[in-house]
Parts: structure tokens; sequence; C-alpha cells
């Protein structure tokens, strides 16, 4: 429904036919490039000139926040940039942390095919026990014919007692913040991959560790492998 | 009036239900208003400059906003995605890349919309940490910095 209701929205916007007919398209495929256009924006976004800044904080002290906005009944202060600071900010320089500020790497993970794998009645009735290690790790597929997408989801469960896992409530704190470690340690990653409609996502749960990829079956190999 | 019906029923049955459930709406030939002709909401009185205030929830952000012409009518060439693409990207090479590194921001969002048939805008909003906020100035120099 909130489909329907963004297209609604957007309809007043797509006046003529030859609009609508781009409703739904435009929002993924750019079809004019225009770079004098481009260039235009960058020189609005590049002039500091042009820009308001609005910092919001509680710590900010009343005292000095002199200006007091009578409907919403907040305290505010503007301050207008200096000469000297808006020269700074035209020529921005930044200390060096090892981190670049450029333009996003070439992102290897989007998917080249779409194809949609075969029928294959022996494997979408029930799911298939493919590979026993045995007693350490059970493998199983279960393929799908009822949906007919290009996309497929590899879980993978870790039952583990480690440092307690599961036991306590010290290795519960323990394994969450290990979590959180886990998604910002790949966070760019994962992120690259979210560009290319791929998704990582790992939770601790009662008595195992969850990890879930999904996507799209071309690139979802590569995702799992480069994700381990 | 602007209606869409979306759903995995065949045309004709849609259209069918668009035609018998809608016709009774009243065209009360309602002349819209023209909101088109350019007017910017700020101008150089109250741009370049920073307003700061103590926000209902506690959370420390900031965000750098810019008014721009109306872009609306750019939409086959989409201009203001590739600076929301670029200015919000979080992978390598990324502004939140840069501000996490020095401790000074937890997210980061930029975007742009059209209002009004006249303008259309574009924002970067950094949540800070306390050491972000503390430095807020050094953030407003990273981002000029990667425009």
């Amino acid at each position: 429904m909130n489909y329907a209701v963004s297209l609604a929205r957007q309809m007043p916007e797509f006046k003529t036919p030859e609009d609508v007919s781009q409703l739904i398209r435009h929002k993924f495929i750019a079809d004019e490039f225009k770079p004098e256009l481009l260039t235009s924006i960058v020189d609005v976004l590049a002039n500091p000139t042009g820009c308001l800044v609005l910092l919001a904080s509680k710590s900010l002290e009343d005292a000095s926040l002199p200006i007091h906005e009578k409907w919403y009944k907040f305290n505010y202060s503007l301050e207008k940039f200096t000469e000297t600071r808006l020269n700074e900010l035209k020529t921005a320089s930044v200390p060096d942390n090892g981190k670049k500020l450029d333009l996003p790497p070439p992102n290897n993970l989007i998917a080249k095919s779409f194809d949609i794998l075969p029928e294959d009645p022996s494997m979408s009735a029930r799911p298939q026990l493919v590979q026993q290690w045995d007693g350490i790790a059970d493998l199983w597929y279960k393929k799908d014919d009822k949906f007919k997408k290009p996309k497929g989801i590899v879980g993978c469960k870790l039952y583990t007692a480690d440092l307690g896992f599961g036991t306590s409530a010290d290795a519960t704190v323990f394994t969450t913040v290990w979590n959180r470690m886990l998604t910002e340690m790949l966070r760019e990653f994962t992120y690259m991959a979210d560009c290319a409609k791929l998704t990582f996502n790992s939770s601790t749960l009662r008595d195992n560790i969850d990890l879930q990829w999904t996507g799209f079956n071309d690139s979802l190999p590569n995702f799992v492998g480069e994700t381990l | 009036m602007n209606l869409v019906l979306y759903g995995n029923h065949s045309l004709e049955k849609m259209e069918q239900w668009a035609t018998s459930l809608f016709a009774g709406v009243e065209n009360k030939n309602v002349v819209v208003p023209d909101l088109s002709k350019p007017c910017m909401p700020f101008d150089s009185t109250n741009l370049g400059q920073i307003a700061k205030f103590q926000p209902v929830k506690d959370k420390d952000t900031i965000e750098l906003y810019w008014v721009l012409p109306h872009m609306q009518a750019e939409y086959k060439a989409g201009p203001l995605s590739y600076f929301s693409h670029l200015i919000g990207h979080e992978g390598e090479n990324s502004l939140l890349s840069y501000l996490k590194k020095e401790d000074y921001a937890m997210d980061l969002s930029a975007g742009g919309s059209s209002e009004l048939d006249c303008m259309s805008d574009f924002s970067v909003t950094v949540t800070l940490t306390k050491k972000g906020l503390a430095n807020y100035e050094k953030v407003i120099d990273a981002v000029f910095k990667y425009i």
C-alpha cells in the first residue's frame, strides 16, 4: 500500500502521458546525463555563503541561545559565518586520518545475470539434506520454484557454548557487543553490498549465532565468501 | 485527482474496479494554484550562517542545508540523486567513514527534495558523537572538503 500511496503522491508532478510513462522508471534510471546541471549544483553546494547550518544539542547552554522562538517556544542563536570562516570553508582542508574522501570504488558485488533457475521438483518439493559433516555440521537446501525470482537466501547458524554463550548475563552482553563490533567492522563492505541489493545480517540468539545473506543468485556466492 | 491501483489482478479487472468504485467522485473543477513561480525561502541575509538550538530529543545532530532551483522537471537526469548517493555513501572513500575514523559521527544521511513546484533543497545531516559535537566545525570542514 505504501508503494501505491507514494506513486499517487508523485502523480501531480507527472502531467503528460509521456511523463506518466516515466513515473516508475525515473527513480531507478537516469536516462539523461547532464553534466552542466550537476556542475551548477556543485557550485551551490560548494559555496558556504549559500549554506545554512543547524546544530542541535540538548547540551547547549540556555545562556548561549539569546533568541526565543515564540510559536515553538525554544531558544536559539544565529551567527553569520565570518569572512575568514567562509574562506576556510571554500578551500576546506582536513587532517589525513588514513580514510580518503573520494568517489566510491567500483562495486564488484553488482549482479550481472538475472536468469531464473530452471524448475527442479526434486529439490523444491521439500528441504534436502545435501551434506553432513559427522557431528559438526549439516547443509540443507530448498530450491524455490514458486516465486520465480533470481534470488536466494543463505542462512548459517553457529551453535556454540564458547565463553559461556547463552548461559549468563555477562556472556549475553559480551556477544551483543561482539555482534555490534562485527556489524561496524563490516560496515563499508555491507554498504557496498546494500547498493547491489545484497544484505547481510548477524544476530545473537539464545543458543546460536545466526548469520543471514540475501540477494541475487549471481552475486550471492561471492558475497558470502567475501563476508566470511 | 490521481489514483493508483496496485495489485496482481488483471488490468481489465482493476480498470473495472477503478471505474465502478471511483466514478462517483465528483469533479469540482478545482483550479490548482500555480506555485511554480520561483520563490526562494532563504536569501543571502539568512544563509551563510549557523543556527544553534536545543532539540526535544537528546540527540546531537548537525545539518547543512542548501536551497536550489526547482529540479523536479529534470527527473530524467535525476541530478540530486548523484549527490545523495555520493555524499551519503557509507563504503570505502566515504565522508561517513572519514568522520567515523575521527570518532565524530554515528550516522549520516544526505538527500534533496522539491517543494511547491518552485524550489528544491538539499541537506546533509550527521548524528554526532560527543567528540563530534565538540568538534562540529571540523565536521563542517569535512563536508565541504568532500564536496
